[in-house]
C-alpha cells in the first residue's frame, strides 16, 4: 500500500484505504513523512474498512508528532465501525474528528 | 458450525487468519468485530508466548444458536526474561508494531474469556453471546 | 529521574504547609505500590493481560525500589493473578512511603522533618539531569487535564492513580474539576495502547473499594 499526501486548500490530506492493522499500520508509519505537512493534516477515513488497536496506535503517534511540531490534525469520513473503535478506546475524546471531509477542509 | 485453522506463530499469518475469519463470519456476526477480536488476541499471543515461527497456533471456531466460541491454542511459554533486554523487547515490539494491547476492545465485544493450561499448551476461549452484530 | 511513586508523593504534598494532603493511608500506600508496578510496565520490564502480570525482562532499572519489586514479581512464589500480586507486594514492601521520601531527600528535591515536607527550591523543580530539566509532575498533570494536549502514557497512569486515592481535589479546584469533568473521565479510562496498565489500576481501585482493604 502506498500512502500519498495530497495538498488542497492549504492543508495536506492523507487518504487511508483498505485496512489499518498490525501489518499495514507499521507500513503507514514508515512511509509517512510528516515534515511534508505544513500546518494542517487531514486524514480521510472514507475508504478505510477496518482498524485495530495497532492502527489506533499509529494514528495516535501521528497526532502526537504533529502536536509537538505545532501542526493541527483533523480526522474525517469515518464509517460506523471505525468511529465506534475510536469511541470505545477513548481516542475520539482527545482527537479532532469531524464527520464530513468537506468540513475538515474549511 | 465448526471450523479450525492452523497457523504459524508469525505476525505475517495475520492476513490468513483474518481472511478465514471473514469467511466464517457470514450473517451470524459482524465480520469486522470477529476479525478485530481475533487480531487482538493473535497479536498478543505472538507477543507474549515466546514462540518460534515454526511453532503453531490453532484457531478454532464453534457456533451454537446462542453463542460463538473462539479458541486459540498455543504451546508457548512467556518470554525468557534472562535472555531479552527491555530495549530489545521494545525494539521487537516496534519492529513488529504489534498492537495486541487492545484488551479494552476485546472486553467490549467479548462476553466471556477463559484461560486454561492443558498438556503444556495455553488455551484461550472467548465467548460471544448472540445476537451481536 | 523520578519514578512514578516518587512523583505521586510529590503530588500529595501541600506546597504551603508542607503537609501531606488528607488521605486514607491504606489507599495512598496501595496507590504507591500500584505506581511502582506501572512504572515497571512503562519501562517494559513487565506486562499484563486481562488476568496476570508477568516479567518480560529482568534487566535492572538502576532504581533499587523498582528492582526490588521486579524481583518480587518474578519470584516463584509470586502470584499469577495481578490482584493477589498487588496484595502480596503491599504486604511485603515495608515503610514504602518513608523510603521514597528518603530518596527524594537524597536527590536534593525535598527535606522531610517532623512530618513536614520542605521543597529545597523556591518552586517545584527537579534537579537538572543530563542537562535536561524535566517538567515537574504537577505542571504536567494539570496541563494534561486542562489543555487538549495528547496525553503521555505515564501521565495517564498517574491521573488514574490520583483518582483512586482522592488527590484530584488537591490538584484541581472544584470549578476546574467541574469544567473538565468529561476530559477527566475520559483520561482516567483511556486504554494505554502499548502499555497494559489498565488492569493494574483496576486492581488498585478494587482493593481500595473493598471493605476489608488489605
Amino acid at each position: 500500500m502506498k500512502y500519498e499526501l495530497l495538498s488542497e486548500a492549504g492543508a495536506q490530506i492523507l487518504g487511508l484505504k483498505g485496512r489499518l492493522d498490525a501489518i499495514s499500520g507499521p507500513e503507514l508509519e514508515e512511509q509517512l513523512d510528516l515534515q511534508a505537512v505544513q500546518t494542517k493534516l487531514i486524514i480521510d477515513f472514507t475508504d478505510l474498512a477496518y482498524i485495530s488497536s495497532a492502527g489506533l496506535r499509529v494514528i495516535l503517534k501521528i497526532a502526537k508528532t504533529l502536536q509537538t511540531q505545532g501542526k493541527s490534525l483533523v480526522l474525517c469520513g469515518m464509517q460506523g465501525f471505525i468511529r465506534e473503535i475510536f469511541d470505545i478506546s477513548g481516542f475520539s475524546g482527545i482527537l479532532n474528528i469531524v464527520a464530513s471531509c468537506d468540513d475538515a477542509l474549511s | 458450525m465448526e471450523a479450525s485453522l492452523t497457523l504459524e506463530a508469525r505476525l505475517q499469518e495475520l492476513d490468513r487468519l483474518l481472511a478465514f475469519v471473514d469467511q466464517i463470519a457470514q450473517s451470524i456476526i459482524s465480520s469486522f468485530v470477529l476479525q478485530l477480536v481475533c487480531e487482538e488476541v493473535f497479536t498478543n499471543i505472538i507477543r507474549h508466548a515466546g514462540l518460534s515461527p515454526q511453532q503453531q497456533i490453532i484457531f478454532s471456531y464453534r457456533s451454537s444458536p446462542e453463542s460463538l466460541f473462539l479458541s486459540f491454542q498455543d504451546w508457548g511459554r512467556p518470554y525468557d526474561p534472562e535472555a531479552i533486554s527491555p530495549s530489545e523487547a521494545q525494539q521487537e515490539l516496534e519492529q513488529q508494531n504489534i498492537g495486541g494491547q487492545g484488551w479494552r476492545l476485546i472486553r467490549h465485544y467479548v462476553d466471556q474469556l477463559n484461560y486454561d493450561r492443558k498438556d503444556e499448551s495455553n488455551i484461550l476461549i472467548l465467548t460471544i453471546h448472540l445476537p451481536r452484530s | 529521574m523520578l519514578n512514578c511513586a516518587e512523583e505521586l508523593i510529590l503530588l500529595a504534598i501541600d506546597d504551603e504547609s508542607g503537609a501531606f494532603h488528607r488521605m486514607i493511608d491504606v489507599n495512598f500506600n496501595l496507590s504507591l505500590v500500584g505506581a511502582l508496578i506501572m512504572d515497571l510496565a512503562l519501562r517494559n520490564r513487565i506486562d499484563s493481560d486481562l488476568e496476570h502480570i508477568y516479567v518480560i525482562s529482568k534487566e535492572p532499572t538502576n532504581d533499587p525500589i523498582l528492582d526490588q519489586v521486579l524481583e518480587m514479581i518474578g519470584a516463584p512464589e509470586a502470584a499469577g493473578s495481578s490482584a493477589v500480586l498487588l496484595r502480596q507486594l503491599y504486604q511485603s514492601l515495608e515503610n514504602l512511603r518513608d523510603r521514597l521520601l528518603k530518596r527524594l531527600e537524597l536527590k536534593g528535591i525535598i527535606r522531610f522533618t517532623e512530618n513536614r515536607v520542605l521543597w529545597l527550591f523556591k518552586q517545584r523543580r527537579y534537579p537538572v539531569i543530563d542537562q535536561k530539566e524535566e517538567k515537574e509532575v504537577l505542571t504536567r498533570i494539570r496541563e494534561t487535564v486542562l489543555t487538549d494536549v495528547i496525553p503521555e502514557p505515564r501521565d495517564l497512569a498517574l491521573i488514574s492513580l490520583i483518582n483512586s486515592c482522592d488527590l484530584m481535589d488537591k490538584i484541581f479546584s472544584s470549578s476546574e474539576l467541574r469544567e473538565h469533568d468529561t476530559r477527566i473521565q475520559l483520561l482516567s479510562k483511556m486504554d494505554l495502547i502499548g502499555h497494559s496498565t489498565n488492569k493494574i489500576i483496576e486492581d488498585v481501585q478494587k482493593m481500595i473499594a473493598s471493605a476489608f482493604g488489605v
